[in-house]
């Protein structure tokens, strides 16, 4: 152990830290639990199961039923390729992964505005044959898939790489097919990773704000996702609902939290 | 040259899934941000970033978040410090509170701290009331929510750097006579500059993007508290395509012209150091 | 089954690790492949394997050429250096896993089981972990799971090396008794020259991508076919020097030796063997003179360490058994090797 500090100086120490820890992001949730619940359990009840809520909450969740899955089989593929092989090009699709993590959520938003709008390139060829991307569910879905894209992959990628190939070159020498091989030994030994990178990616689906609200049009009732909803229902001053609804989402976040914790033991257990 | 043979399936099929999911939705989409900014001529380009509310939104974006990053360093560090050093009761707990800005979506954390700081607020009351600083609808409201979102990053980097310091230097350091500040200052901080400065600049770049948590609190008034991404949607709904990208373009710009500079100062002075090693 | 590989090539890169290799292992036979690290010796293992795919030439199980076969169609067993078992699977499924890929019937795959935990010695270790278990026991599981589908051959990447010492031997008497029972053609690298002696029916010698010399151990000592083998083996010394005629002369030109018929004129490394060295009293009139520097004693070996001729050079003698009186640091001695072999030298 590095030498101890006197007492005086730990404790200050510590009671700042947990004094700006606390004022900045200790107390937000907190603060969204107390007001969500602030007109009690029938009025909380009530504010979720609004009409405009129950869709916003079905919009959120069919955009994430397309979204995650995609990420996920693509996400596999892409941390295999880029685990195990070496080919040339790898660098580009490391940046070209990660790129969505550094773009600014309103950014992400407007890439698929300039793509599918009215003067996108492909805005006039859809408009055409009538088909809607732009302030519809395609948008909305592409926007989120796109914010959400690198977090599976991000998450197997490491974890291939520490696993290493051995167990795998060894199943093939014992007679294993490529697809045994997959579902035999390289799912179950990423088994942990994988459902950590799936709530992750999942909870990123469900609460994205900016992405999806530069594509989305804000129309009730159609594509209005839960935190558009939130928005909607503070603008017009309904506090309560929004916290109601902000406290579902809080939940999930903290579900993906308490995953992290319980899939990290895991995989720390595990090598 | 023959690279060694790798044994193991699948490459073909999985390399050809990763460049069709990229391609489709990562490098088409980028294409044609670069073509939309490409059909800009030299004139169009002054006139869009000449604009003063662009000029005020852009100066209040870098200036926030870097002025969020560094509030981020100096807390992020004291709290990996506290996380790794000292043992307290509820330390696990604390320690998973600090991941809550990954956990919690932006317009969650935008509503709560906008509820947190207003003037009827909780905290808000003690601060405006009290103290007389208006927090939400302000600049500082801005830089809160900013530096809300980037304090893990901080944190994050920091705490294996600090679990993996070699206890000996700073041993060293107090049987030659140092006192825990000297200690702190001349052996352990350079040890972390680093990594604080990894995290820091992680948290900025997170920041200058950052768009759900700050419309709530910041009130948005253009020309005061208006930041870049904000304005980037108002021009989006006025179908102002070419602004926005501009916008867009020009804040990705300086942001990252503010990361090379940092990091090159960084590569500088560690390569100054390495000369009296 | 036999396995030959012919004038394999393989560069890593630009680095030619194994030059036209040429190799027949016959059916049941027990081999190692003996070099030091890089000398190319694991790599042609992976080729026999499948897992590494040679520039150029072939490799023949019995009369198939499998060269362009891919891994899974071979049929070789495997054992990993560090053995890679499945971490998420028990002992008992890890050595059914090329079973239950063939999807053999499960009273099958139960019996089989059963056998080969018996013959590796793990009754009863079915339900543990690999996690749980200790670095030999997992070295035997490997080796089940290896030897479950019936391979061809075995094929083994330095199996002992991530094993201490008094596993390491116990498990090499085990192996050698192992494969009297099973009798499948195993072929295994190591680095280690005593490992591949005391296991092998024929030991391969390697150096720097090419076969150096293939032989029973007795022949690989008894003739070795250069320096390199006779150093790679050990307990040898080389001095450098000249052949002049009928005579070797040491670089100083004090130590002087006669070399037998046919051995041709110019610069030659005497290679004295440790123990094929006499020592004898001060007041011999044959030998070199000399003066004991050291002298340490193992077991029933004692290592005497001289000072010998005009430049000092340092040499060895290893005593084994009882020899009286032991010399002390200081005393002059005379010393005369028994044995020499003489080695023109390397350009």
């Amino acid at each position: 152990m590095p030498t101890p500090e006197p007492k005086l100086l730990r404790w200050t120490l510590i009671g700042l830290a947990l004094l700006g820890l606390a004022a900045l992001v200790v107390l937000p949730l907190l603060l969204v639990l107390i007001e969500a619940f602030s007109e009690g359990w029938p009025a909380w009840r009530e504010a979720v199961t609004d009409e405009e809520t129950l869709s916003a909450i079905r919009l959120s969740l069919a955009v994430a039923a397309v979204a995650v899955p995609l990420n996920t089989v693509a996400g596999l593929a892409a941390a295999w390729a880029l685990a195990r092989f070496r080919f040339r090009g790898r660098g580009l699709l490391l940046t070209l992964l990660d790129l969505p993590l550094s773009i600014s959520p309103v950014v992400s938003g407007l890439l698929f505005v300039l793509l599918f709008g009215a003067q996108g390139w492909l805005g006039p060829w859809l408009q055409e044959r009538d088909i809607q991307v732009l302030f519809a569910f395609p948008g909305l879905v592409l926007a989120t898939t796109f914010v959400t894209l690198p977090l599976v992959a991000r998450e197997l990628l490491p974890l291939l790489e520490a696993l290493g190939p051995e167990e795998e070159i060894a199943a093939i020498t014992l007679g294993a097919s490529p697809w045994q091989l997959l579902w035999q030994v390289v799912l179950p030994r990423l088994r942990w990773g994988l459902v950590y990178g799936v709530i992750l990616c999942t909870a990123r689906a469900l609460g994205e704000f900016g992405a999806v609200s530069v594509v989305s049009g804000h129309i009730r009732g159609e594509t209005c996702t839960l935190p558009l909803h939130i928005e909607v229902l503070h603008s017009e001053y309904h506090f309560q609902a929004a916290f109601a609804a902000a406290s579902l989402l809080s939940l999930v976040g903290l579900l993906g939290l308490l995953a992290r914790r319980v899939v990290g033991a895991r995989i720390g257990k595990a090598h | 040259m023959s690279r060694p043979h790798n044994p193991l399936p699948g490459l073909s099929l999985s390399l050809g899934v990763t460049w069709v999911w990229l391609g489709l939705l990562v490098v088409v989409p980028i294409a044609a941000l670069i073509a939309k900014t490409a059909g800009l001529s030299a004139g169009q380009w002054f006139d869009i970033l000449s604009d003063p509310r662009v000029i005020s939104s852009v100066r209040l974006s870098l200036g926030a978040s870097a002025l969020a990053a560094l509030i981020d360093g100096v807390l992020g560090l004291l709290l990996a410090w506290v996380l790794v050093r000292y043992p307290f009761p509820g330390r696990s707990l604390a320690d998973a509170a600090v991941d809550l800005p990954f956990a919690l979506p932006t317009a969650v954390a935008g509503i709560a701290l906008t509820a947190l700081y207003a003037y009827d607020g909780w905290l808000g009351r003690i601060l405006q009331g009290q103290l007389g600083l208006k927090v939400a609808f302000a600049p500082a409201g801005i830089v809160l929510a900013l530096t809300f979102v980037g304090l893990p990053f901080v944190v994050r980097t920091l705490q294996p750097i600090l679990k993996g310091l070699d206890p000996e230097l700073e041993q060293a350091a107090v049987c030659l006579g140092a006192t825990p500040a000297q200690t702190f200052w001349r052996v352990t901080l350079p040890q972390l500059r680093p990594a604080l400065l990894t995290g820091t600049t992680m948290a900025f770049a997170r920041a200058v993007g950052e768009y759900g948590s700050v419309v709530f609190i910041s009130g948005n008034l253009p020309g005061k508290t208006e930041i870049a991404p904000l304005l980037i949607v108002t021009r989006l709904e006025q179908y102002d395509y070419l602004g926005a990208t501009a916008i867009a373009c020009w804040l990705l710009l300086l942001a990252t012209t503010v990361l090379v500079l940092v990091n090159w100062l960084q590569n500088r002075r560690n390569s100054l150091a390495g000369q009296h090693v | 089954m036999s396995i030959e590989v012919k004038n394999i090539d393989k560069h890593f890169g630009a680095f030619h690790v194994l030059r036209n290799v040429s190799l027949r292992v016959e059916a049941g036979e027990l081999v190692a492949l003996l070099g030091p690290s890089g000398s190319g010796k694991t790599t042609l293992l992976r080729v026999i394997a499948g897992l590494e795919r040679q520039d150029r030439g072939q490799v023949w199980h019995h009369d198939d050429d499998v060269s362009g076969q891919p891994v899974r169609d071979r049929n070789v067993g495997f054992v990993f250096q560090h053995f890679a078992l499945f971490g998420h699977l028990d002992v008992f499924e890890n050595i059914a896993f090329a079973l239950r890929v063939r999807k053999r019937p499960d009273a099958e795959v139960r019996a089989r089981v059963e056998e080969l935990l018996h013959l590796v010695q793990l009754g009863g270790y079915e339900h543990r972990m690999p996690a749980q278990l200790s670095g030999g026991q997992r070295q035997r599981v490997a080796l089940a799971r290896a030897l479950a589908a019936r391979p061809k051959v075995l094929l083994l990447d330095e199996p002992f090396s991530a094993l201490d010492a008094q596993v390491r031997k116990d498990l090499r008497a085990w192996l050698r008794k192992l494969h009297e029972e099973v009798r499948t053609t195993c072929l295994f690298v190591t680095h280690d020259q005593e490992e591949a002696f005391e296991l092998a029916d024929r030991v391969v010698l390697f150096r720097d991508g090419g076969i150096e010399q293939v032989g029973t151990p007795a022949q690989l000592y008894g003739e070795p076919a250069s320096a390199f083998v006779m150093q790679f083996l050990g307990h040898v010394q080389m001095l450098a020097g000249a052949v002049q005629g009928d005579e070797w002369r040491s670089q100083d030109g004090s130590l002087h030796l006669r070399v037998p018929a046919g051995v041709v004129p110019g610069p030659t490394q005497a290679a004295l063997r440790h123990h094929d060295l006499d020592l004898l009293p001060p007041t011999a009139t044959e030998g070199w003179p000399a003066q004991v520097e050291r002298l340490t004693t193992s077991g029933p070996r004692r290592t005497v360490t001289l000072r010998v001729g005009a430049s000092a050079l340092p040499l060895r003698v290893e005593l084994f058994g009882e020899h009286g009186p032991a010399p002390q640091a200081g005393d002059p001695v005379r010393v005369w090797p028994r044995q020499v072999r003489f080695w023109a030298a390397a350009q």
